[in-house]
């Protein structure tokens, strides 16, 4: 229909992770960039993630509206353990690369939730845009993957916060209580869909809620992540 | 930064991108089929009036349908309360039921550069020949109720008599006219025709608002129409034989014929049985009957039976007059009487405010043979046995005249005693000539049960068969065992309806033809169908391309999009902003400033 729309959705789904990274990261790029290996631990990750959801997902007998999802807890439970994968995949990437710490967890999590949104969302809103209906759809898609770039981020600081600190138990159970909270939220949000639209609140509530939670995560990430290097330069201190 | 290229370079791939893949054409949400007008010419030399006519544009729009929706408003409120709307113009004729002219040019204005939607009933208070020019609108896309006859389409016309409300068969009649307009008057927009239920929640027959805000686009997709002539006419002939008489002739014969072809404005959608030809059923069931009586030898007739579906009977029953053109020589010499069905069940609306029940028997006088009295006398006697009145109408053939009247006229002038039952009284009722609007049959309450004319038909037919029996009390022979199934015809009917029969458009091996030489053959008759090729002196062209689909989109305006994107462009500054912190992207913006100074 118009390239317009096109260009708006293209914009916020790339041009957004690129602005955030090009913000947060100052230091210089070294040869093992953590781009690359981002981009490169997603793809298998992803690949493998579905060839496992494929072997052990049951069928779903439903067929119905896109709109009307349908929750299932067999099928939500596996997502749940296949997705948790990610926590492999981050932290590989984030061991392959070098350079200064900030650098890496922030190449790696933009460039995967990048590769992300554009595996997932280009091509559709490419060719949704230039249909001649208009539909908010993908605007909340690209916003959608914007979220999800939030949520990288605060992922990957955990898995940073994981593998480098050296916590005492109960510390080190609570963040992994908090990190099975990112795998959660996904079914949590399939769930809320399905209460949701029966209520009929669709696209841009939802996209609230996402935005709220991501921002949660976020926040708490953070906080594990500051507190991590305050008790690293005690240390150094020390 | 190494390991991206420059922003210019980047955001001219983009647009070399996004161009070539311009070319995408995409479906969209809604595809819907799509009938078109009939759409024809006849080219005559002699001085005749040229009966068909139709659109002579092939071309396929697609145009926004915002004007429509505002004027939506006009068609609501009844004509007497139009006055109240535009202040301005002077408006002379207040007591005039008709919309006022000055109004009706406003209302058409409206349509310009749009798609005009009707749904059905809205034509029987707005004049659609008002569009009729090129340029009025782009279009006309009609919405067709799924049942005609329903309470709710009664409630909808507001149309006001003196009497009252209208009455249904009012409704039709109207409805009949507003066709033969379109079929008349030549179009120079093309109009299409499609069923409620698919766009059921955008408009619906009488709900003239979209029920989804915003400006509609209407696209149509279908291949542009051939001219088309009429190239065959099929028949399909049933023969019941008796034994042949003691000279090893053929003993008389009796002809039964009904047509199975319809007619509507738009042929795509000729597959309606309430105007003349719901007949194939009832002939079907008297096949089937008379099969099992001649089966056995003890009940055996003394007359051979015929029976003969054709086609081409909405082109001045050319299928009638190609069949008997071929047909056997000595089978033409040896019939004695040629039954013709017309439409058996409906109601007559020509008298407006009486329904009558009764049946007409129609026979020509003034040629070469004569009927008779008692043939026709006979047949009203039986039907009151079974409580239809039954009244005989004659007419004198007119020699000169082309345009045949009813199906027996073609055999009475080649000397064949001929009688014609129908429904109708006179040969030019509108409704006779076929509508769109008889989609479905069969559901009409007010139909009279095929069974019992079936019955009457049988009955009259055995008092001639078994000629012993006539001057016996009445024996009714088609009881119990031997009556008429109303399965059976309602079945045949069925099929009917979901074939188009629009002569024309039929092929040599048409599915119905066969499926119906299937039944006859089950009840273990001997079929033949037979094809005819046409050559007329006359041409009648028709135009193929009847058919097409609608897909409705929803737009916004290029202003919306644009607007989005202004707006993603201001989200992405506003995030920069805040993820940068004040004064860093002041810095950042001096900075720029000041770098493009140094430039230049």
């Amino acid at each position: 229909m118009s390239f317009f729309y096109l260009f708006a959705v293209l914009a916020v789904l790339l041009v957004v992770p690129f602005i955030y990274f090009r913000i947060s990261v100052k230091g210089p790029f070294k040869k093992k960039t953590p781009i690359l290996y981002g981009v490169v631990a997603y793809l298998l990750t992803t690949l493998s993630k579905m060839i496992l959801m494929a072997t052990f997902l049951p069928d779903s007998d439903q067929e119905e509206a896109d709109f009307q999802a349908q929750f299932e807890p067999v099928s939500a439970l596996i997502t749940i353990v296949v997705s948790s994968l990610d926590i492999l995949g981050c932290f590989l990437a984030l061991r392959a690369c070098s350079g200064h710490s900030e650098i890496r967890i922030f190449g790696v999590s933009f460039a995967w939730s990048s590769a992300e949104s554009l595996l997932s969302f280009f091509l559709v809103s490419w060719i949704g845009c230039l249909k001649p209906e208009f539909n908010w759809v993908y605007m909340q898609n690209a916003l959608g993957s914007n979220i999800g770039l939030l949520r990288q981020i605060a992922f990957t600081h955990i898995i940073w916060v994981l593998w480098k600190g050296k916590f005492q138990n109960p510390d080190k159970r609570n963040i992994f209580v908090w990190l099975s909270a990112f795998f959660i939220t996904p079914e949590l949000f399939k769930l809320s869909e399905v209460l949701l639209s029966k209520f009929f609140i669709f696209g841009w509530i939802l996209l609230v809620l996402k935005f709220a939670v991501a921002y949660g995560l976020f926040n708490t990430s953070k906080k594990f992540y500051q507190s991590f290097e305050q008790l690293n330069s005690n240390k150094k201190k020390n | 930064m190494k390991y991206f290229p420059r922003r210019s370079q980047t955001i001219l791939c983009f647009f070399v991108l996004t161009f070539v893949f311009n070319s995408i054409t995409v479906k969209s949400l809604e595809t819907l089929p799509v009938f078109r007008l009939l759409h024809s010419e006849q080219v005559s030399s002699s001085t005749g009036k040229t009966f068909i006519r139709g659109t002579t544009s092939a071309s396929v729009p697609s145009s926004q349908t915002k004007a429509y929706f505002e004027c939506a408003e006009y068609l609501k409120k009844t004509p007497k309360t139009l006055t109240n709307l535009d202040q301005d113009t002077d408006i002379e004729n207040e007591t005039e039921e008709e919309i006022p002219h000055n109004e009706q040019e406003e209302f058409v204005k409206c349509f310009k550069g749009a798609v005009a939607v009707f749904p059905l009933f809205s034509l029987l208070e707005f004049d659609i020949s008002a569009l009729s020019e090129g340029g009025s609108c782009k279009g006309i896309l009609i919405v067709l109720p799924r049942d005609l006859l329903t309470t709710k389409a009664k409630e909808f016309v507001t149309f006001q008599n003196e009497e009252g409300r209208e009455s249904k068969e009012e409704i039709i009649k109207k409805l009949g006219e507003i066709e033969s307009i379109l079929v008349e008057k030549e179009f120079r927009v093309p109009i299409y025709f499609v069923h409620e239920d698919e766009v059921s929640h955008l408009f619906s027959f009488d709900n003239l608002n979209p029920n989804k805000k915003g400006s509609y686009n209407l696209k149509i997709v279908g291949k542009p129409g051939n001219k088309k002539k009429i190239k065959q006419v099929s028949s399909l002939e049933a023969w019941l034989p008796t034994d042949l008489d003691e000279e090893g002739k053929l003993k008389p014969t009796i002809v039964l014929t009904a047509n199975y072809d319809t007619f509507s404005v738009s042929p795509a959608l000729s597959s309606g049985l309430e105007s003349g030809n719901n007949a194939v059923g009832v002939l079907v069931e008297l096949s089937r009957l008379f099969t099992k009586l001649y089966n056995n030898p003890q009940t055996k007739g003394q007359y051979n039976l015929l029976f003969v579906l054709n086609g081409g009977s909405k082109q001045n029953y050319l299928g009638t007059k190609k069949w008997i053109s071929s047909v056997d020589r000595k089978v033409l010499e040896s019939v004695e009487l040629v039954l013709c069905l017309d439409s058996l069940s409906i109601y007559d609306d020509d008298l407006e405010n009486e329904l009558t029940d009764d049946l007409f028997l129609h026979y020509s006088t003034g040629g070469k043979i004569e009927i008779g009295k008692t043939v026709p006398t006979e047949f009203q006697s039986i039907s009151k046995l079974f409580g239809i009145n039954t009244q005989i109408v004659t007419k004198k053939i007119m020699k000169n005249n082309p345009l045949i009247s009813f199906e027996h006229e073609i055999f009475y002038r080649k000397k064949l005693k001929a009688i014609t039952v129908s429904n109708f009284k006179s040969y030019n009722q509108t409704i006779r000539k076929g509508s769109l609007l008889d989609l479905q049959s069969g559901s009409n309450p007010t139909a009279r049960p095929m069974k019992t004319v079936t019955t009457l038909i049988a009955e009259f037919l055995s008092k001639m068969i078994y000629k012993q029996q006539q001057q016996q009390q009445q024996i009714t022979i088609f009881e119990n065992n031997f009556e008429p199934n109303n399965l059976v015809i309602e079945s045949i009917n069925k099929m009917l309806l979901k074939y188009n029969r629009f002569s024309p458009f039929l092929e040599k091996d048409d599915q119905l033809l066969l499926n119906l030489e299937n039944t006859f053959k089950s009840f273990g008759l001997d079929t033949k169908i037979e094809s005819k090729k046409i050559s007329l002196k006359k041409e009648t062209f028709y135009y193929t391309g009847t058919q097409g689909k609608l897909t409705i989109f929803q737009v916004k305006s290029l202003l919306f999009e644009f607007f989005v994107f202004i707006m993603s462009l201001v989200y992405l500054a506003v995030l920069y902003y805040f993820l940068n912190g004040k004064e860093k992207t002041i810095q950042e913006i001096k900075q720029l400033i000041h770098n493009r100074k140094k430039n230049n």
